[in-house]
């Protein structure tokens, strides 16, 4: 039986967004400085670092959307924020990540997903060398789990696939949510890296199945509905191409800024991808 | 097959099929055109005297009384339309009868029906579309309750009349009201069968109904059409009453009201009271309804609900592009760029868009 069980979800897909990523934040916040600070490593104050860090960005964003009438932009520069590394300079990040909010929201771009191209352009530009040192120190140290709960290597916040998988759950039960990307990408993604690591015999397997970017890209990034194709058809080719395209983006090309660039690639080819199939039709 | 929808119900809207009498109007409205000519010589109406034509059907009038004049009115798809006004004098006095056979009956009062019984002429089965898409309407309940054996009749007398050798009823599984009510008497017509279907939305519409169903050209006689018949060729008589269902989350007591065609909404609600001030009302349901002034409205057989929310209008935002109207559209439309060629006028996409933006209002989004 053809039949769409459609009911008004409890929570808006708004409300998801922001208690998912409040998830993260708090997680960052206890990842990148209250662990260092129950240690005695670190001040409360500068533990707290994180947090503050994210809702800055938050705020900025709020602004810019008041401000120019752009819709949700305080969740995707909050998007933004927990995808930065912990070391880069925050004055600076906060003054680029003004005007390029500023700029990419009056650029006259149908689809083109304005988080991704805002965190290849500070990937690109200014976070290589501002890795986490305290974090690098330790890469060996963390098993697998410890991984997946989300110490590994990466954003401020965005690291913990635990709490991502969270938040796909949650998002699952919203009606509006485009589920058809992340869950595709991810599989697509998953299986080619598990064929890869059999045919190189690959020691890290493990460590790259958890590999937390295309999980952060695919779950809260990709599924945006304003920058993703309309139609179930073409939302399937999109992800099966996002996952795809992140696969060999990332070892083939670059580690951590290959998933970012094929997230790029992608959300400009949605309107190609939407002009294609409505010539087809 | 495109996918349905299953329409979760409010549970604050609660709707009863207890009937309501409300046959007593003190005026009574017909849609006019300036151009008409009436076909009465005194000022004195006759109840079931014919008024007028007008677009390919006759009026009749529902009460006796006198003419009052030319009124602006809306028509339950908000469009302005002019009305006859005929004042009752409750005397319900009618013309001379002549007795003639039901299918001088049928040519008289259902003229306007007879392209459509032409089309379903020499089918090896009628089909009767007695399904009611809107979650709320339940005036069918009422009328298949006081009129089953009738119904069923001039199924029959239909059947002979377009040579036919059955029919078959369509009905929502979960109508267990309406087939009890048919099942009593359904044993007296061994060539007429219930068909039943999932409470799916739109299911009752006809090119929905004949994709599912699978039956090609499904051409199917509908609710409406059975009264005018029925009222003709079993009471021989024009239809003059109708049933509505009086509903929504600002109603205390809901109901099914038997009603005079032509009566003025405000009236029969000032009449039955389900509650106090009401203002505004969605005519024919939230999904392919409009929401009108109650005092703009005049029932015809076309209204089978008023349904008065607290919620009248919610307010539009921005198109997140979410795909749901393309998705859920059951005739593959677009309504965000106002392709409208196959549209059934279901209003799923106005029910299903989380930006609440109204496409039946709207031609295009973009």
């Amino acid at each position: 039986m053809n039949k769409v069980n459609f009911s008004e979800s409890k929570f808006s897909l708004k409300t998801i967004y922001l208690l998912s990523l409040s998830l993260l934040v708090l997680y960052g916040t206890y990842k990148n400085g209250l662990v260092y600070y129950f240690n005695g490593s670190m001040s409360l104050l500068k533990a707290m670092y994180p947090l503050f860090f994210c809702l800055s960005s938050y705020v900025i964003g709020l602004l810019i959307e008041k401000k120019f009438n752009y819709q949700d932009l305080s969740i995707y520069s909050l998007m933004i924020s927990l995808a930065m590394p912990y070391q880069i300079p925050f004055l600076l990040y906060l003054v680029i990540l003004t005007v390029s909010l500023i700029i990419f929201s009056k650029l006259p771009l149908k689809k083109g997903n304005i988080i991704v191209f805002i965190i290849a352009l500070f990937h690109i530009f200014l976070a290589s060398g501002f890795e986490n040192a305290m974090e690098q120190g330790n890469q060996m140290f963390y098993s697998t789990i410890e991984i997946f709960l989300g110490r590994s290597i990466g954003g401020i916040a965005n690291t913990s696939i635990f709490l991502s998988l969270i938040s796909l759950a949650f998002f699952l039960t919203n009606f509006y949510y485009k589920k058809e990307i992340p869950l595709i990408s991810i599989a697509c993604f998953e299986l080619l890296t598990f064929i890869r690591g059999l045919i190189i015999n690959d020691s890290l397997l493990f460590n790259h199945l958890l590999y937390y970017l295309p999980f952060y890209l695919a779950i809260f990034v990709m599924p945006i509905n304003r920058y993703s194709p309309l139609t179930k058809k073409n939302q399937i080719i999109f992800a099966f191409l996002t996952g795809v395209l992140m696969f060999f983006a990332t070892y083939y090309l670059n580690y951590q800024l290959g998933p970012i660039l094929a997230c790029v690639i992608m959300s400009l080819s949605v309107e190609i991808l939407e002009l294609l199939t409505k010539k087809a039709k | 097959m495109k996918k349905l929808i299953s329409i979760k119900r409010d549970k604050l809207i609660k709707v009863s099929s207890y009937v309501k009498k409300f046959t007593l109007p003190t005026k009574v409205y017909f849609p006019i055109d300036k151009s008409v000519k009436l076909n009465i010589n005194a000022k004195k109406i006759k109840k079931g005297q014919k008024l007028y034509d007008l677009h390919n059907a006759s009026y009749y009038s529902s009460v006796s009384g006198e003419l009052s004049g030319l009124i602006w009115k809306k028509d339950e798809t908000n469009n302005p339309t002019l009305y006859l006004s005929i004042i009752n004098d409750f005397k319900e006095e009618k013309g001379k009868l002549i007795n003639h056979n039901a299918n001088y009956y049928l040519t008289t009062f259902c003229s306007f029906l007879l392209p459509t019984l032409e089309i379903l002429k020499n089918q090896k089965i009628l089909y009767f579309n007695a399904i009611k898409d809107d979650p709320y309407d339940v005036s069918v309940v009422a009328y298949f309750k006081e009129n089953a054996e009738s119904l069923l009749e001039t199924l029959d007398f239909l059947r002979n009349y377009l040579h036919s050798k059955e029919v078959h009823i369509f009905l929502k599984e979960n109508a267990t009201e309406c087939i009890e009510a048919l099942s009593k008497f359904l044993g007296m017509y061994p060539f007429i069968s219930l068909v039943f279907v999932p409470d799916l939305y739109p299911i009752g519409d006809d090119s929905v109904l004949e994709e599912y169903l699978k039956i090609p050209n499904l051409k199917t006689l509908k609710i409406v059409d059975l009264m005018y018949l029925q009222a003709a060729i079993i009471n021989n008589e024009p239809l003059e009453e109708t049933y509505v269902t009086i509903s929504g989350d600002l109603v205390d007591e809901p109901c099914i009201v038997k009603v005079k065609i032509g009566t003025l909404a405000q009236e029969l609600i000032n009449e039955i009271k389900p509650c106090q001030n009401l203002s505004k009302v969605w005519v024919n349901g939230f999904f392919k309804g409009h929401l009108l002034d109650l005092d703009e409205v005049v029932i015809t057989a076309q209204i089978s609900s008023l349904i008065f929310s607290k919620e009248e209008t919610k307010k539009e935002n921005p198109c997140i592009s979410c795909g749901k109207c393309l998705e859920c559209c059951p005739k593959n439309c677009n309504p965000i760029k106002g392709e409208r060629q196959n549209c059934i006028s279901c209003g799923l996409c106005t029910y299903i868009c989380p930006s609440h933006i109204n496409f039946k209002e709207r031609n295009t989004y973009e």
